[in-house]
């Protein structure tokens, strides 16, 4: 393996532990995302691994040798920082050498490395500018060629879309990922936008408050999140809370059928995309749960949410496809159907799903 | 319109008594007994005396307080250990107490007739009424200059682009010089600047340590306040002529100094 954290904490003060016993392993030539909300750990962690902080307890290690000790110098780590950091009195062209002189290597050896570099971020002949001539979209592809430039066997990016425009954003992120096939390096970047983390990263690593929620692809953090934070957290979520009683768990007006004990209080998340909304007047078949009426719409480009209040009060959001747009608008009466359904006990722990069904109406 | 107008002439007025009438009568009054005069009273021994003096305790304060200065205020602006707070605090004594006192504080520390000041006589070091106590004397008094001029700019720049270059390889002394001395170096001159202004000009607390001793002790200032007590007015002119000439050519670099520093930082 390429990277390994074992028990790792990180305590900046006495009482919260800004990492609170992480152990993970990163495999050689991975692309890990890092996600989280703000101040869930995840650029600590990445601070950690170049060897810019050290830990309070727990072990590091890189290809297999541990570097507690070893100063960030010996790491063979390359960072992007999130403002970049470009040694700003230096030109494009010294900012992409300054590692390579560090390695003392030879004149020839530094300019063609540089200009390969700089092909590689489609930046050539902008190599005598500064850092403040500079855009963002460029001065990050400034900072990835200065740290891909040494040769790192490791590549940590911090929030590194983070200043940049939507648009350019997505095309940089697709860029990074292609580079990263291109080059094979192992690389984690940390961000706390999921849709980046998903659409690029091989596995993500999903963390709050200071400690590690999950880590897996893409596909099960999403359909297979382990706690109730990461299914709301991971992409959009209706969420509700009842108590079992006699095999069926009751959310306001739907009712769900569970494999737990009476009593056991549960937590209930599923996805817009998870739930059918068809018109009301037609034949009520058993694959309408409940019944609601559309209070908002909101255009997201492809598909549509919809604000659905059902009876008692309680509102769920919906996916609707632009053709179901035709049928149904705001003040529709919709029958619900929920297809698809997650449930946690009352630590946020994922239960097992199988079983657990819409029912139908209360 | 009128009343502005009005009110701005007075701060003519006011610069004009305050500033430029006092810079005249100098020139005027270092000038009346002719050129040759003026040049005379700087070449005499005394006179060259006092100005070498003054240059060697100058070059000294500015060598030691840059050293100092930037090691203070890195250490304020990076926060790495406990205790930078009461050094923030520290460095701005100079400024709040007056030279006098502060040289007489360094008389009743290093004074001969003390335990400190005792023990260095003993091993043959006179630290008071002569050449380090003088020093001693302006190192303090210049002290927060390039500590006050580095710690925003330091904080400003804050640490990321050094970590990068960390990550990149480079030692902390490659980092100091290549990353963190270019983004600091304007407002280190400018600092470096204002600590020779005030050691060129430094009067109360260099007299109290010194003793002012003729061909000894006497600084340019000292040179200066000992030829009116002796009623030789021209030589005190010329002198102050001198001095008041390199201020004013260091104004002009502060100026440039301050041009480049805010283009840099822009």
């Amino acid at each position: 393996m390429s990277i390994e954290v074992r028990q790792v904490v990180r305590r900046f003060t006495a009482e919260t532990a800004a990492l609170n016993d992480v152990t993970f392993r990163v495999e050689e030539g991975e692309l890990i995302g890092f996600l989280g909300p703000s101040g869930s750990g995840k650029t600590t962690l990445l601070r950690l691994i170049a060897g810019l902080d050290q830990p309070t307890s727990g072990e590091i290690r890189i290809r297999g040798q541990v570097v507690n000790q070893v100063p960030p110098q010996r790491r063979g780590v390359g960072v992007v920082f999130q403002n970049y950091a470009l040694f700003r009195h230096m030109t494009v062209f010294d900012n992409i050498a300054f590692g390579l002189r560090v390695q003392k290597r030879d004149k020839a050896f530094i300019r063609e490395r540089v200009h390969t570099l700089l092909e590689l971020v489609r930046l050539s002949g902008l190599e005598s500018r500064y850092p403040h001539q500079l855009s963002g979209g460029q001065a990050q592809r400034v900072a990835l060629a200065r740290a891909l430039a040494p040769e790192p066997s490791v590549l940590l990016l911090d929030e590194p879309f983070a200043a940049i425009d939507t648009k350019i954003r997505r095309e940089l992120r697709k860029w990074v990922r292609k580079i990263h096939d291109e080059i094979g390096i192992t690389s984690i970047f940390v961000t706390h936008d999921q849709e980046e983390a998903l659409e690029i990263a091989d596995r993500v690593l999903v963390m709050n408050q200071g400690r590690l929620e999950q880590l897996g692809t893409p596909e099960e953090v999403y359909h297979q999140p382990k706690s109730l934070f990461v299914a709301n957290f991971v992409g959009e979520a209706n969420h509700g809370q009842g108590t079992v009683e006699r095999g069926k768990l009751v959310v306001g007006p739907l009712m769900f059928s569970v494999d737990q004990a009476d009593g056991a209080k549960l937590s209930v998340v599923f996805r817009p995309s998870d739930v059918q909304l068809s018109p009301v007047g037609g034949e009520r078949g058993n694959s309408v749960n409940a019944e609601g009426e559309i209070i908002h719409l909101t255009y997201k480009g492809t598909y549509y949410t919809a604000d659905v209040r059902l009876q008692g009060g309680m509102q769920i959001q919906a996916s609707l496809s632009p053709d179901q747009t035709a049928a149904l608008g705001v003040g529709s009466r919709v029958g619900i159907h929920v297809k698809r359904v997650l449930m946690f006990d009352s630590e946020g722990r994922a239960l097992p799903t199988e079983n657990a069904v819409a029912v139908g109406a209360v | 319109m009128i009343r502005r107008m009005g009110l701005y002439s007075f701060v003519y007025f006011w610069l004009l008594v305050l500033l430029v009438l006092p810079a005249v009568g100098i020139v005027v009054g270092a000038f009346q007994g002719g050129a040759d005069q003026v040049w005379m009273a700087l070449t005499s021994p005394e006179g060259r005396f006092a100005l070498r003096l003054t240059l060697e305790i100058t070059v000294l304060t500015v060598v030691i307080n840059t050293v100092f200065g930037v090691l203070a205020a890195l250490h304020i602006a990076r926060r790495h250990m406990r205790g930078w707070r009461i050094l923030n605090a520290v460095v701005d004594l100079p400024f709040a107490v007056s030279p006098v006192i502060a040289g007489l504080a360094l008389v009743l520390v290093y004074g001969p007739n003390t335990f400190i000041g005792g023990w260095l006589q003993a091993q043959g070091a006179q630290v008071m009424f002569a050449f380090p106590g003088m020093v001693l004397a302006t190192l303090f008094v210049t002290f927060p200059f390039v500590v006050r001029e580095l710690v925003p700019v330091l904080r400003a720049a804050g640490v990321t682009e050094e970590e990068a270059a960390f990550t990149l390889g480079a030692s902390a002394w490659r980092t100091f010089w290549q990353v963190t001395f270019p983004n600091i170096r304007w407002s280190l001159w400018y600092g470096i600047t204002l600590t020779i202004a005030r050691a060129l000009g430094e009067f109360g607390a260099v007299l109290v340590v010194s003793g002012s001793v003729i061909m000894k002790t006497q600084t340019a200032t000292l040179y200066i306040y000992q030829a009116t007590e002796d009623g030789q007015m021209q030589v005190a002119y010329a002198m102050s002529l001198l001095l008041a000439a390199i201020s004013f050519v260091i104004l002009l670099i502060l100026q440039y100094l301050k041009k480049r520093q805010r283009r840099f930082t822009a």
